[in-house]
């Protein structure tokens, strides 16, 4: 009888060992770092893009975000004899091709839209996340208002 | 009688041995999970340090943008950042790359440990193509930097600001952590 119950008490004890490491073996690995650099790379690409000085054939110097502000009205203004939202695509490609491209995070998308519409985007680049992302968006005031959205997917 | 008492203490030592086998197994099991969540948590902890290194990278003064004595953030100064070519002789010399903290010396070993620091002009495309500047590098590899064996890369946007074209140009800094 005595046996019988050591018996039970081993089985329970191996039933317990293998839910605890079924458990410590499905812990998810700790991604604070992870979401941290997502959530600063988003935020400063925005602010960083907006602010830097267009250098483009017939449109040079004027701010990112002022070349937005032509973008966004209706219709369009040029920059210089070009097409501002061109001019702007051509820019914000060449940037996304050597950043966020290169840090094999193919998994983005970047939108310029109207404050009144962001729905449909002026501009946009790369694919929609389906699941979790990390996202900034800055708002760009003027007669226009705009706002350029970052959505870095996981 | 003495065969049923002989059968008995059999039965005790056989108890006995059975409970101290199964009291070894689960120390096994215990300290091989302890030991996991303990390599874990070293882990972590070197992530997060290389979080540290990009935080004290992005706001260190000697390198800051400021106008009218306000400090602008995530911005570079060009300027600061070009002082090293005048460094006649730099400790390391890498192509298209400038050493500009030229030596791991005791203060900023304190701030970056074992890491690289680089900052590369990505629009407009810089003169000469692909420059990178390396301000920091104390590669316990001891090989030209780049992301190889154990180490966290961190690649953050920033602002390079010309102080004498007044312009503001998109640029990366990339932060490598090395970890033994």
């Amino acid at each position: 009888m005595e046996l019988f119950g050591l018996a039970i008490v081993v089985v329970i004890i191996i039933m317990a060992t293998i839910f605890v490491l079924i458990f410590s073996f499905n812990k998810a690995p700790s991604e604070g770092r992870k979401e941290f650099i997502e959530s600063r790379q988003s935020s400063a690409f925005i602010n960083t893009m907006l602010k830097v000085n267009v250098d483009e054939p017939d449109c040079t110097g004027i701010l990112m975000s002022d070349l937005i502000r032509l973008c966004v009205q209706s219709p369009p203004a040029n920059c210089g004899n070009t097409d501002s939202c061109d001019v702007a695509e051509d820019v914000i490609r060449e940037i996304l091709g050597k950043t966020l491209e290169v840090w094999n995070k193919d998994n983005y998308y970047f939108t310029i839209s109207r404050s009144s519409d962001t729905d449909s985007p002026i501009r946009y680049f790369g694919t929609i996340c389906q699941g979790d992302k990390s996202s900034e968006e800055y708002h760009i005031p003027g007669t226009t208002p705009a706002i350029a959205k970052l959505d870095i997917c996981r | 009688m003495t065969g049923k008492s002989q059968l008995q203490i059999g039965e005790i030592v056989a108890v006995l041995v059975v409970f101290f086998m199964m009291s070894l197994i689960g120390f096994v099991v215990y300290f091989s999970i302890i030991r996991g969540e303990v390599q874990d948590l070293t882990e972590n902890a070197k992530s997060l340090g290389s979080v540290g290194v990009v935080k004290i990278a992005l706001s260190l003064p000697e390198l800051q943008c400021s106008e009218n004595n306000v400090v602008r953030e995530s911005c570079f100064d060009k300027a600061k950042i070009e002082l090293a070519k005048e460094d006649p002789a730099p400790v390391k010399a890498y192509p298209n790359g400038n050493l500009i903290f030229k030596e791991p010396s005791n203060y900023y070993f304190d701030l970056f440990g074992f890491s690289t620091i680089q900052v590369k002009q990505v629009y407009p495309d810089p003169n000469p193509p692909n420059a990178v500047w390396t301000i920091y590098d104390n590669n316990i590899y001891g090989t030209p930097p780049t992301a190889q064996g154990s180490g966290f890369q961190s690649n953050i946007p920033i602002i390079i600001f010309d102080p004498g074209t007044r312009e503001n140009y998109f640029g990366v800094l990339t932060v490598i952590s090395y970890s033994r």
